[in-house]
């Protein structure tokens, strides 16, 4: 069974001007260990595609499957619960908490779970070591470049051993160093620790990386 | 344990939006807490004043006194409740009190009256009206034709020194006496209503007018004969339910059913003897006095409730414009996994340290506000006049409230409570994505 099943999945916005159809029909699936990059233009659909996945947002018709569960027909309690204990996220900015330094923002997820202190800061540690951070563990968001926060969000997502990673453009706002550095250290978890990366981007550089690629436009997977 | 140290650094986040809310916090606990302290003040400096001059601080009386007033209703064995009473140690003067309702007459006036026999020298050692005689001087003797009177009752009268008065009474056996007195001094009450309530007569005078002794008791008895009550001063009047309890436990005042009989054989007192005694405080004695600081403290606490309520409204902007600034934040908390619940939790915890922090500062500046005034006192000689007619001296003496401490610790809480529950639901209901969309 695949980690992840869409099945036919729709999502239209409605407004005065009329409908928009954001994603159109997509069916797909993602297996454990994979490391995907979904690609296309702006506007195509990537963040409503992705915001679908990760239960952010509600499809309008269509399956969404997660280890056999399907997340559309849960409950927005139930939802919440299930993206803290399943799913990691990464977006484009924003991600961290300014007043928590890079170790409490790293062991926000694992604390919200209820990890005890001694054992999430332990984990929290091992990964900011992972993405090259542990001298930076008690500095607070301002203190870090851009590139540096979101491998403390990588890291962050990574903690709490999700079952797959959704990151929105995590590169967008970083430079061609820095998003070299940030896939360096994506590639090097998706092998080390067997963690499932999805992520769009329009950056070919970042597209070459991908070992798997979901070419999207206007809401559709385009057929090679 | 976590949240709470999240909450309180996103407070200096706006370090000085929070100081200045933290700063008003303080303020108006600080006017707040001086306004109680100054009204307490005053409020106990008046009942003090009330109690020094005629109430005393306790009273023995038998039940049946207190019920009918009825002059037959002697305390009986009265040498050895004063043994009792002398024994406590927080009690630190008495004074036995024959009481007798009487009708005063002068050339120009009448007027109903309560006489209390006295004996002198008791009498001043405990109630401050029986010192501040104004003219004349006060009782010397136990058996003289004299009278002290009020200053009030003195100008209705239009009586001076040695100017003569008639007492007329009904004695025990229902006979009325008419009899002349001097007025040997004019007493300055500490309020006019009671200045033309009270006047003192030497107690064997009115006692064997009235027929409540003879010649035989008064030689039994010793120094204190006769009294329908014993009055009382202790050493802290704010604090002698403990000394109440105690009094109560002595063996005098537990052996009413077993009664000396009474020295008027002719009298059918065995319904008096049947009643017990009791010992009363002030708040019972003079019940008003008790239920004005009841009534002061509910005032106080509703005046402080309006404050706090008026900073709580600062509060609720504060936290909403927090709440505004932080909605990507928010968004993406809720995004990652934060439910409800805790995101409420730290809101309102947000609200509850940033409402708490000034508290502390208010208080102490309060406690230390009342503190210095306490010792210098507040001199209020303009209003000297009116105050004196609700018997409240012209100095106050405020002082420290601490009671009032963790009331007003609860207020805030509820009030933070309260005015956290608006930018809490504004954040509960955010959309995850709405609020992160980048643009
Ligand atoms: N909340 C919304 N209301 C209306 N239209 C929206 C909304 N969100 C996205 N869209 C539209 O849906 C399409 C896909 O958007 P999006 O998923 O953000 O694309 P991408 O992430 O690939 O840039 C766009 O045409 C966009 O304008
Ligand atoms: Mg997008």
């Amino acid at each position: 069974m695949a980690l992840i099943e869409l099945k036919n999945v729709f999502k239209v916005y409605e407004s005065q001007a009329g409908s928009v159809t954001a994603v159109g029909g997509v069916s797909t699936s993602f297996e454990e260990g994979e490391f995907t990059a979904i690609v296309g233009p702006s506007g195509c659909g990537k963040t409503t595609l992705l915001n679908a996945i990760g239960g952010l947002d509600q499809p309008t018709q269509g399956e969404i499957h997660i280890d056999g569960v399907n997340i559309v027909a849960l409950k927005d309690r139930n939802l919440i619960d299930f993206r803290l204990q399943h799913i990691g996220f990464v977006f484009q900015a924003y991600n961290l908490i300014p007043v928590l330094t890079a170790l409490e923002n790293t062991a926000f997820i694992l604390e919200l779970q209820g990890v005890g202190k001694k054992e999430r800061d332990a984990r929290a540690m091992e990964l900011l070591e992972a993405v090259g951070l542990a001298d930076r563990a008690h500095n607070r968001p301002n203190q870090l470049s851009g590139g540096q926060q979101q491998r403390v969000a990588v890291a962050r997502a990574l903690a709490s051993r999700p079952r797959f990673v959704l990151a929105d453009e995590p590169t967008a706002n970083l430079d061609s160093k820095s998003t070299e550095t940030l896939l360096d250290i994506m590639a090097q978890l998706n092998d080390k620790e067997k963690t499932t990366f999805i992520f769009s981007t329009h950056d070919q550089r970042v597209i070459d990386r991908a070992r798997r690629i979901i070419p999207l436009e206007d809401g559709k997977i385009k057929s090679v | 344990m976590n949240t709470i140290r999240m909450a309180w650094r996103n407070i200096w986040r706006s370090p000085w939006r929070s100081a200045v809310v933290i700063g008003s916090m303080s303020l108006g606990v600080w006017a707040g807490i001086t306004m109680i302290g100054w009204a307490t003040g005053l409020n106990d400096a008046r009942t003090m004043s009330m109690l020094d001059d005629n109430v005393g601080h306790g009273r023995v009386q038998s039940a049946a006194f207190m019920e009918s007033q009825d002059p037959r209703a002697i305390l009986p064995h009265l040498p050895a409740i004063i043994e009792d009473l002398q024994r406590d140690s927080t009690v630190t003067a008495f004074a036995p009190r024959v009481v007798v309702q009487v009708m005063i007459q002068s050339g120009s006036g009448a007027a109903p009256m309560m006489a209390l026999g006295v004996y002198p020298e008791a009498e001043q050692s405990v109630f401050s009206a029986a010192r501040k005689v104004v003219q004349g001087s006060f009782l010397q003797d136990l058996e003289s034709d004299e009278v002290v009177i009020g200053e009030e009752l003195a100008k209705r009268l239009e009586v001076g020194i040695d100017d003569r008065v008639v007492l007329t009474f009904q004695d025990v056996l229902g006979e009325v006496h008419s009899a002349l007195y001097y007025v040997a001094g004019v007493y300055d009450g500490a309020s006019n209503l009671l200045e033309e309530m009270m006047l003192y007569v030497p107690v064997l005078n009115i006692s064997r007018q009235m027929h409540l002794v003879d010649s035989l008791a008064i030689a039994e008895n010793g120094r204190f004969p006769v009294a329908h009550e014993l009055c009382f001063r202790v050493q802290e009047p704010y604090a002698m339910d403990p000394s109440l309890a105690h009094l109560e436990a002595q063996d005098s005042l537990r052996r009413w059913n077993v009664f000396i009989r009474s020295q008027i054989e002719s009298l059918d007192q065995l319904a008096l003897d049947g009643t017990p005694l009791v010992v009363r405080g002030w708040r019972s004695i003079s019940p008003e006095l008790g239920y004005a600081d009841e009534v002061m403290a509910q005032s106080l606490l509703l005046f402080m409730t309006i404050i706090l309520l008026a900073m709580a409204f600062g509060i609720l902007n504060t936290m909403l414009m927090a709440i505004l600034e932080r909605t990507r934040e928010l968004g993406m908390l809720m995004a990652i996994g934060m439910n409800k619940r805790k995101l409420f939790a730290l809101i309102v915890l947000e609200t509850i340290l940033l409402s708490f922090a000034g508290l502390p500062i208010g208080l102490a500046l309060g406690h230390f506000t009342l503190a210095l005034t306490a010792k210098t006192g507040i001199s209020l000689k303009g209003v000297e006049k009116g105050m004196a007619e609700f018997g409240i001296d012209s100095t106050i003496y405020p002082v420290t409230v601490p009671e009032f401490y963790l009331p007003i610790a609860a207020l805030v809480f509820v009030l933070a409570f309260l005015s956290a529950l608006y930018p809490a639901r504004k954040a509960l209901k955010l959309n995850p994505i709405e609020s992160m969309r980048v643009l």
